[in-house]
């Protein structure tokens, strides 16, 4: 049992480690922020922690990453408050808690839908900790054998991957990549010390900040669309009651949570997996399974539970290749790794080995978060319900100050902040096609470090592109990859995408 | 032959664009040779593979009927936007003026050219934030978020003036209380005299560095 003795051993380091009370209290204020912030409608995760990273930024390391895990559950909690309440999704892989959450709201059983939501939360962010936990260590050790070749396959696995699991067309994804990947390339190559694609400007030669991009394309480009439909919700802000769940209740969605838990933890170690996925998946299975399926999309408890536990597993274990491989698979993950540049962290397998203090200290934190949620949401349910009651009117304003200040203070700039203005309206051209912003920035972060691998696996092996397939865990990977390209063109799968897409 | 869809009419290309410049643009670049790429290496390969993927996916939207033109439609109007943006900012850059407000006059110029094409919301919205990143500097917080807000506002069909003006002065309390009190952003509060005097005089030496590198281009 030595494996186990050492997860216990490191368990117990984390919890030492998380259980400051400066690193409690950073937590605590995450939590609070990322709930507060997702709890506006039409704001995602992504949106959250971008718009909130420059808190972080005069904290130590720890703390600041700690402080980010909290604002992004605290987020995708908050997403679900208002999908169920406003029926208004932040984010995509809420648009699933809507379809039965909001009809239990219609059906006064509002407290009901949100109850159980932060009971599956709870108890698959519980299992999803333990399985980050329990493999971060086996798959970091794998880590350590990797060379550029490797990296590099992985890479395009986990590019494909997110291509391929997310809905949508396949071209299209493909195209957002390789724009994210060449908008990564803005800059000073590392190799030549040549300036690429900066025309001069001072400004350019450290490359376009992700966070820039991040806000144009996902938070300003949501808000004038917001903004510009003006039709009226149901809100039910003052019907929420019920809170406490009763055996019965837990009894009938006890299955839903379980398999939800179960596909959220599998996905969300998948490149490309993580939240979204993971919810349509368990929302989808538990119709199956369902005795009567017609009731679901009426206010079905199962509905809810299921997907919601899904997602929250998934958005733990969506840490386990970015903790160990340092490969973020989507893009809530790709901003956790800016945010680590920016404290000067590499994700990767080294810094398990290297800092294993805060390694361990953040995944403890991540339980801990997890529990605050539960006692800080229904409790104070009724706080962000008072907030959902203010007009977006009001509420917009606010969010891009927050953006802008935000912005502004990652480098003390306003060149950036005029930037995301560009980006801004590059964003609305995307809604308008119909092309998914996500894969563009999880391209842009992924651009530099896979041009380096590239050039670094060619050079060892002197200009022969055949070392991708010649070694053996790098054919391995780009195998996958084919695999999953061949799986999704299939077209029982092809079917199943588009009606995804419809729903 | 008609467009069956006009989003991955549009989508092509609008990738075979940026595909195309991105394969230009990286000519300037040493190509170096597969065992040592050069830094123009990679963005070539990136921008064939865009324009390629740009002309089958144009190709692939054509058909025998006509489709839906409505949602795809109103995509024109910022990629109008963008071009003005893009376009200005070059002019402006070539003409002397600094990076910065290259930019400030390239996004100034494509959102009151969305305004008066009919995107108020766009216009208005990004409009804000370009004047708030614009005076940021020089007037400091209290004042860039009166207007930030105050112009944000308007996009609002259901905005009232009293509601606007309330919720300004609120906001700029409260963002002075949270960013410079709370965690201490280095961001003026207040007007900065001399640096207004200093952005209003001609900076020559500012100019012309910014000039030289486009020529060299």
């Amino acid at each position: 049992m030595g494996a186990f003795d050492a997860l216990v051993n490191n368990l117990s380091l984390g919890f030492a480690t998380a259980f400051t009370l400066q690193n409690l209290m950073y937590c605590f204020f995450g939590v609070v922020l990322g709930t507060l912030i997702g709890v506006l409608p039409g704001i995602g995760p992504v949106a959250t922690i971008a718009m909130l990273l420059p808190a972080t930024y005069a904290l130590p390391p720890i703390a600041a990453l700690i402080m980010l895990a909290g604002i992004y559950y605290g987020a995708q909690y908050g997403g679900s408050t208002t999908a169920i309440l406003v029926n208004l999704p932040g984010e995509a892989s809420s648009v699933v808690t809507m379809l039965d959450g909001y009809q239990m709201a219609r059906q006064g059983k509002a407290g009901k839908a949100l109850a159980l939501a932060a009971v599956g939360s709870f108890i698959a962010g519980t299992v999803g900790t333990l399985v980050l936990a329990a493999f971060a260590a086996p798959l970091a050790e794998l880590a350590f054998k990797f060379g550029p070749a490797e990296y590099f396959s992985l890479m395009v696995l986990g590019l494909i991957g997110a291509v391929v699991l997310a809905s949508g067309s396949l071209l299209k994804a493909i195209a957002m990549i390789i724009l994210g990947l060449l908008l990564g390339l803005v800059g000073t190559d590392v190799n030549t010390g040549t300036s690429r694609f900066a025309f001069g400007i001072p400004e350019l030669s450290d490359g376009i900040g992700f966070i820039t991009v991040a806000m144009g394309c996902f938070g300003f480009a949501e808000i004038i669309v917001n903004v510009e439909k003006t039709e009226h919700r149901e809100t039910f802000t003052n019907k929420v009651e019920g809170l406490m769940l009763k055996w019965a209740d837990f009894k009938e969605s006890a299955g839903a949570i379980a398999r939800g838990t179960t596909i959220g933890s599998l996905l969300g170690i998948l490149p490309g997996g993580g939240a979204l996925l993971a919810s349509f998946a368990s929302y989808t299975i538990e119709k199956k399974v369902a005795k009567d399926p017609s009731l679901f999309g009426k206010g079905a408890p199962q509905g809810v539970a299921g997907p919601e536990s899904a997602n929250n597993a998934a958005s733990q274990t969506s840490f386990i290749p970015l903790l160990t491989l340092g490969i973020p698979p989507n893009a809530v993950m790709a901003l956790m790794v800016g945010a680590m540049t920016i404290h000067n962290i590499q994700p990767g397998p080294q810094v398990m080995t290297n800092n294993p203090a805060l390694f361990w200290g953040l995944i403890a934190s991540m339980w801990i978060g997890n529990v605050m949620l539960v006692i800080l949401n229904l409790p104070m349910i009724g706080v962000w319900v008072k907030l959902l009651a203010v007009p977006y009117r009001l509420l917009y304003p606010a969010i891009l100050l927050f953006c802008c200040i935000g912005v502004y203070s990652v480098n003390n700039n306003s060149f950036d902040v005029l930037l995301t203005v560009l980006f801004g309206v590059l964003g609305i051209i995307f809604v308008r096609l119909g092309c998914e912003p996500a894969p563009l920035i999880l391209g842009f972060i992924l651009g530099p470090m896979m041009e380096e691998n590239l050039r670094r696996a060619m050079l060892l092996s002197r200009g022969d592109p055949t070392v991708f397939v010649t070694r053996p865990l790098s054919a391995t990977l780009l195998g996958l990859a084919l695999l999953l390209m061949v799986i999704v063109l299939l077209p029982a799968v092809k079917k199943t995408r588009e009606v995804m897409k419809e729903d | 032959m008609k467009i069956k869809d006009y989003k991955d009419f549009y989508s092509g290309l609008m990738f075979l664009v940026v595909g195309v410049l991105a394969v230009w643009l990286s000519q300037s670049y040493n190509m170096g040779t597969s065992a040592r790429m050069g830094p123009g290496y990679f963005p070539t390969v990136l921008g064939g593979v865009l324009a390629v993927i740009g002309v089958v996916l144009a190709l692939k939207s054509l058909g025998k009927e006509e489709g839906d033109h409505t949602i795809a439609k109103t995509a024109i109007g910022p990629i109008i936007v963008f071009v003005a943006m893009m376009v200005f900012s070059i002019l402006a850059g070539f003409a002397g003026a600094s990076p910065n407000m290259s930019l400030a006059i390239g996004t100034v110029a494509g959102c009151v050219l969305a305004y008066f094409i009919g995107m108020k919301a766009l216009g208005l919205i990004l409009g804000s934030i370009t004047v708030f990143g614009l005076i940021l500097k020089l007037v400091g917080l209290v004042l860039s978020t009166l207007m930030l807000v105050g112009i944000a506002s308007l996009a609002s069909h259901e905005m009232k003036r009293k509601e606007a003006v309330t919720s300004a002065i609120a906001l700029a309390v409260f963002a002075v209380a949270v960013f410079i009190y709370g965690i201490k952003l280095q961001i003026p509060v207040w007007p900065d005299v001399p640096e207004i005097k200093r952005s209003f005089t001609p900076a020559p030496s500012k100019a012309a560095p910014a000039e030289t590198s486009k020529e060299k281009k």
